[in-house]
């Protein structure tokens, strides 16, 4: 977006161009970005990990230390997010300036070091991820706060710097429960005494997990059945489209509670694939459509006749062209998936383990509470909209009907 | 990540009772009608009344001189120095004026699943509904269950040896008419009034035992198994023959209901049902969406997601004592509890139940007016304990230092006091708090992690690796201190409880994690002796049995109640005793051993007995509760005056 | 047409069949058991008594047999001896895991135990061959047949005979204590006497293994009761399921229908409003409003609405929740109040989410409509604009949102889930809830075909509806 002017644009450009001059979606896609932002910076503003800690052995930082310790951050979703945070940003702020750097190379080399760049931060990247998931990390789970309040009793107050808002989602404290919003705890506390603000904040990364994911997987297959269904057409497309056909009947909320209820020891990932399992019928039908209008065109017939191999024509030559609409749908499914998430949070099916904003909403309707209604409706209702308004500017800018 | 994966998965395990209660409209059902479940057939064991009180040959039912047994013969028989029923008096705190008349209307959180006692499936509500409309052989005084006087039966006695039991009958007493149009052709045949038989008890247990009968008879069929068929002497007289002389065969005698043998045994038109099959007929039977019985109110009507309608029964026996004190009982279905509070505000209730977090919300300390004029609060206790269990054939949990250790960190009052809004009191052993057996100088474990810390050291937890979890090598393999917490599935109450236990643990280098079932998975986790730990409660019964419980026979029994697989001769020979010990001082004696000997061993660890607050206005007498069922009675409410 | 119309139904009955394959095999394959679901719960000791109660309980809802093929007519002898060590600890220390899933298969195998556990009388092993004796009384007997289908008196003579059929053979067990072995020989010598008179009932040719292999199994059971139109009956209640299904099916549809005619009705003029002013302010201001609602969670707008105007914080202008209050002796137009009267709230959450996109298929079609040239021709003609709008535009803006009518079927039931729990109506969606949570097998299937029925006609009616409408459509 730096600098589109030398060559030709693009039809990425062109498209970028056109979802630019569509100002709320504009704005939306800031918006989504931010939550994302709030998401994986969230431990530097909400941490009962003191940054800095001195009780008298020496300096140390605790909240570093533990950004990948399971006896802290105890959840997948929380590790991953932590190495965006971590290697994650350090990669991303020296390959901006590399990026930027490169945008005095002329048109081609640009494209192929920008690719590079991007290639190896997402590597070194998932590269951290993977050996972070594969040998995690325990240690003896300090409650700083709990030690300051001994020490400071025994006249011996450490050096101890948190962040601004001192809990973790997990800490409870029962002689606090259900207190409504005050300065130390700006929305107040749930039943267990535990901080609201904190849990509405690592929500976040909750929904966000699911959405990216769950469409993630469903994208993934629903592609890969409707280009293989769009390709060879005939007889493969008649079985695989009567599968869509009997998926599409059973009404998929229904068949979401059904199948999640029906396993008992349900885990938040659980949760991303039944929704995975159910919406890959619209990605399926959609690529497939395209497929079909596309393999008889032109570009796709030279492709044959120079013998390209089925594989690269259908992943190389068309998908990349079908992939627009996909796009706009993938987004309203991020939106959609989230309130699945918080419905079935909600209905009390989700994962307890995790600060999911539906369970919030769940708690507020029994504990008759304002706060803990409002804070999670309002949080789904916004991330909700932002990537609805986002969605449908994709779609508009991407309709060549709407292009003025 | 496959660790990840894991630890959102996780063992589980199981529970016997439930949970409690509240929280979403839908799993409010199933909680309830598991406490039901065992209040209604479940661990009701009971013991010969103790010894009549001291007025027991004067005059009955002192209360404004009214006598409740009608004829001299009556009196006679009442009278008989081996009559096992005493005679009726009022409950202690019974108002002094009574307005009779008007509607009382109240809610019921669920509809039952039918309203045949039997046949039907068990649920809280069935239970619930027939005490409006059922009689039993003897009636069982709500403040001292101890005490049971004549109610269908004048007269019960039991022979030297222990085996029979004889039962006189109360001669007059009639069966409700049934809910439908007797001027319909199709039910001319239900027309004839039908007075209450000795057959009727026999078919009751001809029913509990036939096979075929599912739904609530499968439940009570363990307990009457080992009854031999009801010998009929006349209309008036039957026998019954057990097995063994037991201390818990009396209790099962005086829940024995009858049933209308004119009316189950026959379809719709009238016509007999085969031998080889009526016992599966009464599964589908055509009057089982209706109740019948022989109680103080009759069963009008059921509609559907609305409620139920009972009117006062114009046959009902004991109008002299226990009469109806309305005219019509309304009890409206309502499944949103939140809802409960507004209706009793707008008066579309009588009275009502709160939920925890509600009284906390809207109650706790607005008393005395809660914002409202002439709404008056009642808190009163309930029978059922709750628990966590651990399963003593883990490796984990087979030391009882670490029950001990495990107890120690469970914060029980600041629980209590916070998410169960104070109403409940922490306990120290299985047994009702008000129930002599209780022993009162047990007091809970402290909330202490100083204390747990060191008790799992001395039984050898360490955490030697350094990643904040203890370890102990077991069987050669080194292992650590990380174990399943099955809650009950759907109630934001134990899923608030298990996020405060899983930190506490944390704290002493134990990881929990916490696993929500719903009830049928619970079961299967339980019996299958599937799981680490799970939460549970009971409802202990007034006339204590261990044996179902706490017999080491019955720990690798799949599907009994043993889940915790708890073993101890000491126990053994304790439960054993109890259940031949007649004597009340003795049973005392040795139920407190036997508390001792579960607090030292912690199979369990004790979490709370529940108390209940009840709203109501003004215009209702105070209300007196049964010590048992504090709801179940509706004689037991009454207008001060009649409402407009 | 007809023909494309009648060819379209004909396809609904094989895709039919799959859905109610993929829906029965997702339910009945998840974990948990249905035997200990919808209401029988073992909370005693697992006695004889009680344990022939399950196995009642189990064949009346085909819970005894496989999921969807049945290989019990291959057991061996050792097979099912080592079931009846296992359940009875006999030997061995099994895990109360195994001897429960033992004790199942056990109750489950019924008639392909009976020539194993005859054999098994002879086993060396007393206490072997005394269970082999109890094992064989549940086994050998036969269970009673649906006296409410087809000719009920056909059906009670043959439960008569079957009756008599499993009285036959009571008492010829040894209980536990009277393992004597004068008792066993008697067992023996009555078994083995039965035996010879019935064994060839007990012994599968290849062609009869075949043919068990595939039909006496939980779904073929099903699928010939589904052919009939029996949807069984509730494991909680035992009413008919079907029946309960379409009582249920007048609260949701009342609650959604009232919803959908709601949405059309303000996304109607909404639509229109907008496109003739299409690209002013008060377009973008609606379009982005409308948005938003539709980015409401159902069960927060509910929740919402419910505190604010049922539960006296502030206002308690509405029932809480609630299809109806009947007071006592209504008149027809007093009970259509009050009924109205609880559907408020309920009404309005359901509409919101409609309206948005009602609102814009409104605003397109006429859009679409407006730029036409016969519009064109009309105003050519002098025809004044609202004339313009209202009859040409909108009349002809106004057909893809009607087709859009048909789509709408499924949703009537399967749209108000959450509402239906918010709201406490007793509807399908809190049907479903509660019969999930119940494990209720029959209802959870009625259900989900009810609505899947409702979706294959709604998808008919609207591809049937669009292709009557607009000629262009090419029906092959």
């Amino acid at each position: 977006m730096t600098d589109a002017v030398a060559d030709d644009p693009t039809w990425g450009q062109i498209i970028w161009g056109q979802f630019r001059r569509r100002k709320l979606a504009y704005a939306s896609m800031w918006g989504v970005f931010g939550l994302f932002l709030i998401a994986v910076y969230s431990p530097i503003f909400i941490s009962n990990k003191p940054f800095v800690w001195n009780a008298g052995e020496g300096i140390e930082s605790p909240w570093l230390m533990t950004l990948f310790n399971r006896s802290t951050y105890e959840n997948a979703i929380d590790i991953f997010f932590n190495s965006l945070l971590f290697p994650g940003t350090a990669l991303v702020l020296p390959a901006a300036w590399l990026w930027r750097a490169s945008a005095v190379l002329p048109g081609r080399s640009r494209v192929a070091r920008r690719r590079r760049i991007a290639g190896a931060v997402v590597g070194i990247w998932l590269a951290c991820l993977l050996g972070i998931l594969a040998f995690p990390v325990q240690t003896s789970p300090v409650n700083h706060p709990r030690v300051e309040d001994r020490l400071t009793a025994a006249g011996t107050p450490p050096l101890a710097i948190y962040p601004p808002i001192p809990y973790s989602y997990a800490d409870t404290d029962v002689k606090l429960s259900s207190q409504g919003p005050s300065l130390g705890h700006w929305l107040g506390t749930d039943a267990a005494g535990s901080d609201v603000f904190a849990r509405m904040v690592f929500g976040t990364r909750v929904s966000l997990t699911v959405g990216l994911f769950a469409v993630a997987i469903y994208i993934t297959i629903g592609t890969l059945v409707g280009a293989v269904a769009g390709y060879f057409g005939g007889r493969t497309d008649a079985v695989l489209m009567r599968i869509v056909e009997v998926v599409i009947c059973i009404p998929s909320l229904f068949l979401i509670l059904s199948v999640a209820a029906f396993i008992t020891e349900r885990s938040i990932f659980h949760i991303m694939f039944i929704i995975a399992a159910v919406a890959w019928t619209g990605p399926a039908r959609l690529v497939r459509a395209e497929f079909m209008r596309m393999r008889d065109l032109d570009f796709v017939s030279a492709a044959k006749a120079s013998g390209f191999s089925r594989t690269s024509i259908i992943f190389e030559e068309i998908l990349p062209n079908a992939l627009g609409p996909v796009l706009v749908s993938a987004t309203f499914g991020v939106a959609s998936a989230i309130l699945v998430e918080s419905t079935m949070s909600f209905l009390g099916l989700g994962d307890i383990t995790v600060p999911s904003w539906g369970q919030i909403l769940a708690a507020g309707r029994n504990d008759n509470s304002w706060v803990l209604i409002l804070a999670p409706g309002l949080a789904i209702f916004l991330t909700v909209s932002l990537l609805n308004l986002l969605g449908e500017g994709l779609r508009d800018a991407l309709d060549p009907k709407l292009r003025g | 990540m496959k660790r990840l994966l894991q630890s959102g998965f996780g063992v589980a395990l199981l529970a016997l009772l439930v949970v409690v209660g509240l929280i979403n409209t839908a799993q409010l059902h199933n909680l309830e009608s598991h406490v039901a479940a065992l209040e209604a057939g479940g661990l009701r064991v009971a013991g010969t009344p103790a010894a009549p009180p001291a007025a027991a040959t004067g005059s009955v039912g002192e209360k404004a001189g009214e006598i409740c047994t009608l004829s001299a013969a009556d009196e006679e028989a009442l009278n008989d120095p081996a009559n096992l029923l005493v005679p009726f008096r009022y409950p202690e705190n019974w108002p002094a004026s009574i307005a009779r008349g008007g509607t009382l209307k109240r809610q019921i959180a669920s509809e039952p699943p039918g309203l045949n006692l039997i046949a039907s499936n068990n649920s809280a509500d069935i239970s619930e509904l027939y005490k409006y409309i059922t009689s039993r052989i003897g009636y069982q005084d709500p403040t001292n269950p101890d005490a049971i006087s004549p109610d269908l039966a004048l007269k019960v006695t039991k022979s030297e040896d222990g085996l029979t039991y004889d039962v006189w009958l109360r001669k007059g007493v009639v069966w409700q008419t049934p809910a439908v149009d007797l001027n319909d052709p199709r039910h001319a045949w239900l027309q004839a009034p039908h007075p209450l038989v000795a057959s009727d008890f026999a078919f009751a247990l001809e029913l509990i035992q036939n096979p075929q009968v599912v739904g609530r008879a499968a439940s009570l069929r363990t307990y009457f198994e080992a009854w031999k068929p009801i010998e009929v002497v006349d209309d008036h007289h039957f026998r019954i023959r057990v097995a063994e002389d037991l201390y818990t065969n009396l209790p099962q005698v005086f829940d024995l209901e009858p049933m209308p043998r004119w009316l189950y045994r026959f379809d719709e038109d009238g016509h007999p049902f085969d031998d080889a099959t009526w016992g599966d007929k009464q599964n589908t039977h055509w009057y089982n969406q209706k109740g019948i019985g022989l109680g103080a109110y009759r069963f009008v009507e059921w509609q559907e997601g609305v409620r139920l309608t009972f009117e006062r029964n114009p046959t009902y026996h004991a109008t002299k004592c226990m009469p109806a004190n309305f005219d019509r009982v309304e009890i409206n279905v309502m499944k949103d509890q939140q809802a409960w509070l507004r209706n009793l505000k707008t008066h579309q209730l009588d009275y009502t139940q709160i939920m925890p977090q509600q009284f906390n919300a809207e109650i706790r300390g607005k008393l005395p007016y809660l914002g409202e004029e002439g709404l008056k609060l009642a808190i009163h206790d309930e029978a059922s304990y709750y628990y966590i269990g651990w399963n003593a054939t883990r490796p984990l949990f087979a030391d009882k230092r670490v029950r001990k250790a495990l107890t120690l960190a469970f914060d029980r009052a600041g629980l209590v006091e916070s998410v169960f809004a104070g109403l409940g009191e922490v306990t120290s052993g299985p047994f009702d708090q008000r129930n002599p057996c209780y022993d009162a100088s047990i007091a809970p474990l402290p909330y202490d992690l100083e204390a747990a810390k060191a008790l799992l050291l001395e039984a050898g937890w360490k955490d030697t690796d350094g990643d904040g979890v203890l370890d102990q090598v077991i069987n050669g393999k080194r292992t650590p201190f990380e174990f399943t917490l099955v809650i009950y599935g759907g109630s934001t109450e134990y899923e608030t409880l298990a996020r405060v236990y899983r930190e506490a643990l944390l704290e002493i280098g134990v990881k929990m994690t916490a696993q929500p079932l719903e009830w049928a998975a619970q079961l299967k986790k339980t019996a299958e002796r599937d799981f680490d730990a799970y939460t549970g409660a009971w409802v202990p019964g007034w006339e204590i049995d261990l044996h179902q419980l706490w017999h080491s026979s019955q720990a690798d029994k799949p599907e009994s109640s043993n889940y915790v697989s708890f073993r101890s001769p000491e126990g053994d020979r304790i439960a054993e005793a109890l259940r031949r010990e007649f004597d009340p001082e003795k049973r005392t004696a040795l139920c407190h051993a036997f508390h001792k000997l579960i607090a030292d061993e912690q199979p369990y660890t004790f979490f709370y007995q529940r108390k209940r607050p009840m709203l109501y206005w003004d215009h209702m007498n105070d209300p007196v509760f049964a010590k048992l069922n504090p709801h179940r009675d509706a004689r037991l409410l009454s207008f001060a005056t009649r409402p407009e | 047409m007809l023909q494309y119309a009648v060819k379209r139904t004909l396809w609904m009955v094989p895709t039919f069949f799959l859905i109610s394959l993929v829906v029965f095999a997702l339910i009945n394959l998840a974990p948990g058991n249905p035997g200990q679901a919808g209401g029988l719960e073992n909370v005693g000791s697992g006695a004889a008594v009680q344990s022939k109660s399950v196995i009642i309980f189990k064949r009346q809802f085909n819970l005894d047999k496989p999921v969807l093929v049945n290989t019990r007519f291959a057991m061996t002898r050792g097979d099912v001896r080592g079931l009846v060590a296992t359940a009875n600890a006999l030997g061995s220390t099994p895990t109360p895991a195994q001897r429960i899933a033992a004790k199942n298969d056990l109750e489950d195998g019924g008639q392909y135990l009976v020539r194993h556990l005859v054999a098994l009388l002879d086993d060396a092993d007393p206490a072997m061959a005394q269970l082999a004796a109890q094992y064989l009384t549940s086994a050998a007997s036969l269970a009673l047949v649906s006296e409410t289908a087809g000719d009920p008196d056909a059906a009670r003579l043959e439960n008569r005979r079957r009756e008599a059929f499993n009285q036959s053979f009571t008492g010829w067990a040894c209980p536990g204590e009277l393992a004597a072995t004068p008792c066993l020989t008697d067992a023996r010598r009555h078994w083995q006497g039965w035996w010879t008179e019935h064994h060839a009932a007990y012994e599968y040719t290849p062609a009869e293994s075949a043919w068990v292999f595939l039909t006496d199994t939980r779904f073929a059971k099903y699928w010939y009761n589904l052919v009939h139109l029996d949807f069984g009956i509730s494991a909680i209640d035992r009413e008919p399921v079907l029946a309960k299904v379409l009582r249920k099916l007048k609260y949701s549809i009342s609650l959604s229908l009232t919803a959908i005619l709601l949405a059309y009705l303000v996304a109607v003029p909404v639509g229109v409003y907008s496109a003739v002013k299409s690209g002013s302010r008060s377009d973008t201001v609606l379009t982005v409003v409308l948005f938003l609602l539709y980015s409401l969670p159902t069960f927060f707008t509910g929740t919402v609405l419910l505190r604010l105007f049922s539960q006296g914080t502030p206002f308690a202008w509405f029932p809480v929740g609630r299809f109806e209050t009947l007071p006592q002796d209504p008149t027809t137009l007093g009970w259509l109040v009050d009924v109205a009267w609880h559907l408020v709230l309920p009404v309005c959450t359901s509409a919101s989410v409609a309206l948005a996109a009602l609102s814009r298929y409104a605003r397109t079609g006429v859009i679409d409509v407006i730029r036409a040239d016969y519009i064109r021709t009309a105003r050519a003609k002098g025809l004044e604009e609202p004339v313009v709008i209202l009859k040409h535009a909108v009349r002809n803006g106004m057909i893809p949102i009607l087709t859009l009518l048909g789509g709408i079927l499924p949703v009537l039931v399967s749209g108000s889930v959450v509402i239906e729990v918010v709201f406490t109506i007793p509807g399908m969606g809190s049907f479903l809830v509660e019969s999930i949570t119940s494990r209720d097998y029959n209802s959870v299937m009625a259900v989900l075909l009810a609505s899947a029925v409702l979706t294959l006609v709604g998808i008919l009616i609207s591809d049937l509806s669009y292709a009557l409408v607009d000629p262009r459509i090419n029906l092959d």
